[in-house]
């Protein structure tokens, strides 16, 4: 399977990466040969068996309320409280 | 001053980089030592040569004298010695300890401090183990050698030159390299028993459900296991039993009761059990597996002979879908480990390098792509790009829907072998320990060294590597790990056999 630089920044993007020009140069090379590898999974056969991907799934997870598991210790590494709030490290300057 | 002179000596007889749990354990319990002084003792070990191997991370020195001190009072005091109490044990930058900086081998990460204990963690904190650090180990566990970590180079031990292998690269090495008593690693295609293999070193992956991942960074979630690193068999069997059990915080774990025997087998009965050879991996006219480099095939083959001439059955058994299963192995990975890692963006979770540059972007978008990007290392953008790609709606079905049909029959491969035999055997890996550099540029060729370890783990099911003879009998040459996997949750089988094959 044929993989461009075009598809690879259009991955990059959906990931939400920056690539540089070599980086995307590099990683071309690398998709194709790991795809045309991932290839030989083509030829193997499906298999009568159709339950796939967990079809119990629902039935092992309950939609229970539980216990909380926080400790109310995770606070302490905050940077601080004020008026109720936690206070957190800036992200945006103004 | 005389009898002082000969508890000195005994001590430094007893107390000795190769001690195992189990000696250390009876140390402890005849007073030939303290936990204090065994802390000290190790602690001292990786100070002299941590320098060169580069196994530890970070060394809790204030926190395991600490730790070793209270064990000391306990004793004391009278209470029970288990067998866990006092041992100074290295755990994989992965595996939290509250209060800790832990970094998965990222920059992405760094910073970050354990707001509480991993379960397993929190278990040997119960039985009074000593936490000496954490260990390297590639970025997010992808890889097979410890070089992509963030941090450092994790050397071989045994050969400096070499690659200690990976992902538990850090625990393999720091364990064989005398610097720990035991030491945990995460196994999610190979990454405990692999490095195990490459340093001469005892590796279990549990059953997937047997061990609790709370407090463990996510890579590949329906394949990650912790595992212990041990000197031996049987310490690989005590400490698997002090970490396994169901937990509420971790919904995959299930109930299981491991029978007592697990530490203590009874060779008759492990002797009455058949092994199984897989002929697809089997090269007839060779006498040994298909593709292992000359030593491997070598050591291979004087193993399965020493476990043959000892009474045990050997059957041939099919796995009929084994040549997809490294295809099926990183297609379904890079998909979890793409989704797993979308979470880590550098606002929350340490991030500590690369946060002060956030404050200039406009965008939120632009955020991410400049902290994600400077964040992750050259592995884990490769796979979240190709794990966005199985995923994408145009290749789904041809690759991840595809990886999980071939998966199932994989299992079923494995149900079906097990009709006829108790544990298969192959090798852990097609080579010995290779040098430093030799396969960084070449993602492929790194992927097929897993070709053995990723059979397991796609069916969920217990693998342990157990060194051969080699190195120990020969005290030349470079370790070679054979493996053994079981049925689920009949880790007893293979750790048995496993204490077999050390004492013929």
């Amino acid at each position: 399977m044929r993989i461009d630089k075009e598809e690879v920044k259009h991955l990059a993007e959906l990931s939400k990466l920056k690539l540089s020009e070599e980086e995307t140069e590099r990683f071309q090379k690398d998709a194709e040969e790991i795809v045309g590898f991932f290839d030989k999974l083509k030829e193997a056969p499906e298999g009568e068996d159709k339950e796939i991907l967990g079809k119990n799934a629902s039935e092992t997870i309950k939609d229970e309320e539980k216990e909380s598991i926080g400790t109310g210790e995770e606070k302490e590494q905050f940077l601080g409280k004020e008026k109720g709030y936690l206070k957190i490290p800036k992200v945006f300057e103004r | 001053m005389a009898s002082f002179r000969r508890d000195e000596q005994k001590k430094q007889a007893m107390l000795k980089p190769e001690i195992t749990i189990k000696e250390f354990h009876e140390g402890l319990v005849k007073k030939d030592f303290s936990a204090s002084e065994a802390a000290e003792f190790f602690l001292n070990e990786i100070k002299e040569k941590d320098g060169e191997v580069k196994a530890f991370l970070e060394v809790w020195r204030k926190e395991a004298k600490e730790e070793a001190k209270e064990v000391d009072l306990k004793i004391e005091k009278g209470e029970r010695v288990g067998y866990l109490t006092g041992i100074p044990i290295a755990i994989k930058d992965i595996i939290l300890k509250k209060g800790k900086e832990f970094t998965a081998g990222s920059k992405i990460l760094k910073g970050y401090k354990a707001e509480y204990d991993s379960t397993v963690v929190s278990k040997l904190k119960k039985e009074g183990a000593v936490f000496l650090g954490r260990t390297n180990m590639d970025e997010f566990a992808f890889g097979s050698t410890t070089e992509q970590s963030a941090w450092q180079v994790t050397r071989n031990p045994i050969d400096l030159e070499r690659v200690p292998g990976g992902t538990s690269g850090g625990s393999a090495a720091a364990l064989a390299g005398g610097m720990a008593v035991a030491a945990l690693g995460t196994d999610t295609g190979g990454s405990v028993r692999q490095p195990a293999s490459f340093c001469g070193a005892v590796g279990l992956r549990p059953t997937y459900g047997a061990v609790s991942r709370f407090g463990v960074v996510a890579a590949a979630s329906s394949f990650d296991q912790v595992g212990p690193i041990t000197k031996t068999v049987e310490d690989a069997a005590i400490l698997f039993k002090a970490i396994v059990g169901k937990d509420k915080l971790d919904s995959t774990t299930i109930f299981h009761d491991f029978s007592e025997e697990i530490t203590n087998p009874d060779f008759k009965e492990i002797k009455e059990l058949t092994i199984g050879i897989p002929e697809e991996l089997f090269d007839e006219e060779r006498g040994t597996f298909k593709g292992l480099d000359e030593r491997t095939a070598l050591e291979m083959k004087k193993a399965t002979e020493k476990l043959k001439n000892s009474g045990m059955k050997f059957k041939k058994i099919s796995l009929p879908n084994s040549e997809y299963a490294l295809s099926c192995y990183y297609i379904s990975i890079f998909a979890e480990e793409s989704s797993n890692l979308a979470r880590f963006d550098g606002l929350r979770y340490g991030a500590e390098e690369i946060r002060e540059k956030v404050f200039r972007k406009e965008t939120l978008k632009e955020i991410y792509l400049n902290n994600k990007s400077k964040g992750f290392g050259d592995e884990a953008k490769r796979r979240i790009i190709l794990g966005t790609f199985v995923l994408s709606s145009g290749f789904y079905d041809a690759y991840y829907g595809k990886a999980q049909k071939v998966r199932r029959m994989m299992r079923t491969d494995f149900e079906r072998a097990f009709y006829e035999v108790d544990a298969i055997l192959m090798p852990t890996a097609p080579t010995v320990a290779f040098k430093i550099g030799e396969k960084i540029n070449d993602p492929l060729q790194m992927y097929y060294g897993d070709i053995f370890t990723v059979a397991a783990p796609l069916a969920g099911l217990p693998a342990i590597s157990i060194p051969t003879e080699g190195l120990k009998a020969e005290k030349t040459g470079l370790p070679v790990g054979f493996q053994l996997i079981g049925k689920k949750f009949r880790e007893e089988d293979i750790l048995g056999i496993g204490q077999f094959y050390e004492k013929i």
